[in-house]
């Protein structure tokens, strides 16, 4: 990604991001690898179900958001919310993102358009 | 003899700890900028600074104890209770993806240990431990002795 990638415009994004008023907010930890193919971006987000996850992507500007499902019955916990936002170049193709959660954690990945993958030139010698 | 140890001595030292606040100051200044909330801008503490986040609540039979450990398998957790003292330890290995370059890592290897002691003696048979979506549920059913009893008022 590039060095500036998690730069988020701020304006933009308050309003998509605006917490529930008893939400408490946090910013999960995340870590972000890349291949020539993808990048990688894995986020920890314990108690988050799908259901309540949200991943969004708009002009460039990745959004994650997830809450905690709400816990066991008669028993007051804090709710939780979770949020970060990246910068992804343009090299990643929109159409071409999957999510996969698991134990708690977010596996991203973002596919590379083809054109954007590094190629090999071939060299003929003459 | 007092009065050099003073002058040298303790001059030497004040000037360590001026530089130790010094450097205090910038890692505060640094950690001050990672704690904004890059959304909203607001000032939040990282997940990580008190991790794991764990809650403990008394539902009148039982107590509740929910942590936050996300990734975490039945093999990397340690639960041990003995009287009312509750500790758990766990370990989780960070793991770079084969073939990837790493941009960013914050999430890493974890290891932590934590005990309580908890506000009642505990049925340790009863106990119950899950782990589901990166929560670790721990169901503390609490000895018959500390429940909550009705005492009946008779009237003369």
């Amino acid at each position: 990604m590039e060095s500036n990638s998690n730069e988020i415009t701020r304006s933009q994004k308050e309003t998509l991001t605006a917490p529930k008023s008893d939400h408490h907010r946090l910013i999960p930890p995340v870590d972000v690898f890349e291949n020539k193919d993808e990048i990688l971006l894995v986020a920890d987000l314990p108690g988050v179900t799908k259901e309540l996850l949200t991943i969004r992507l708009e002009d460039g500007d990745l959004l994650i958001q997830g809450s905690q499902e709400e816990p066991v019955e008669g028993v007051q916990w804090r709710s939780v919310e979770f949020v970060r936002s990246f910068r992804v170049p343009n090299s990643v193709d929109p159409s071409g993102i999957s999510a996969e959660l698991k134990q708690g954690i977010l596996h991203l990945k973002l596919r590379k358009r083809e054109e954007a993958k590094p190629k090999q030139i071939e060299i003929k010698a003459l | 003899m007092l009065t050099r140890w003073n002058e040298l001595g303790f001059g030497d030292i004040d000037r360590s700890f001026a530089a130790l606040s010094e450097l205090r100051r910038e890692m505060d200044r640094i950690f001050d900028t990672w704690d904004r909330d890059r959304v909203s801008g607001e000032a939040v503490k990282p997940v990580r600074m008190r991790w794991p986040r764990i809650s403990l609540y008394d539902n009148g039979k039982e107590l509740e104890l929910r942590a936050e450990l996300p990734g975490f398998t039945d093999k990397d957790l340690n639960v041990t209770i003995e009287q009312s003292s509750l500790s758990i330890r766990g370990e989780r290995k960070g793991e770079t993806p084969q073939g990837y370059s790493v941009h960013r890592q914050e999430r890493g290897s974890l290891q932590f240990a934590r005990s309580f002691t908890l506000p009642t003696l505990i049925d340790t048979e009863k106990v119950e431990a899950t782990l589901k979506n990166g929560i670790l549920l721990l169901k503390l059913p609490k000895a018959a002795e500390a429940q909550p009893r009705q005492i009946q008022v008779k009237s003369s």
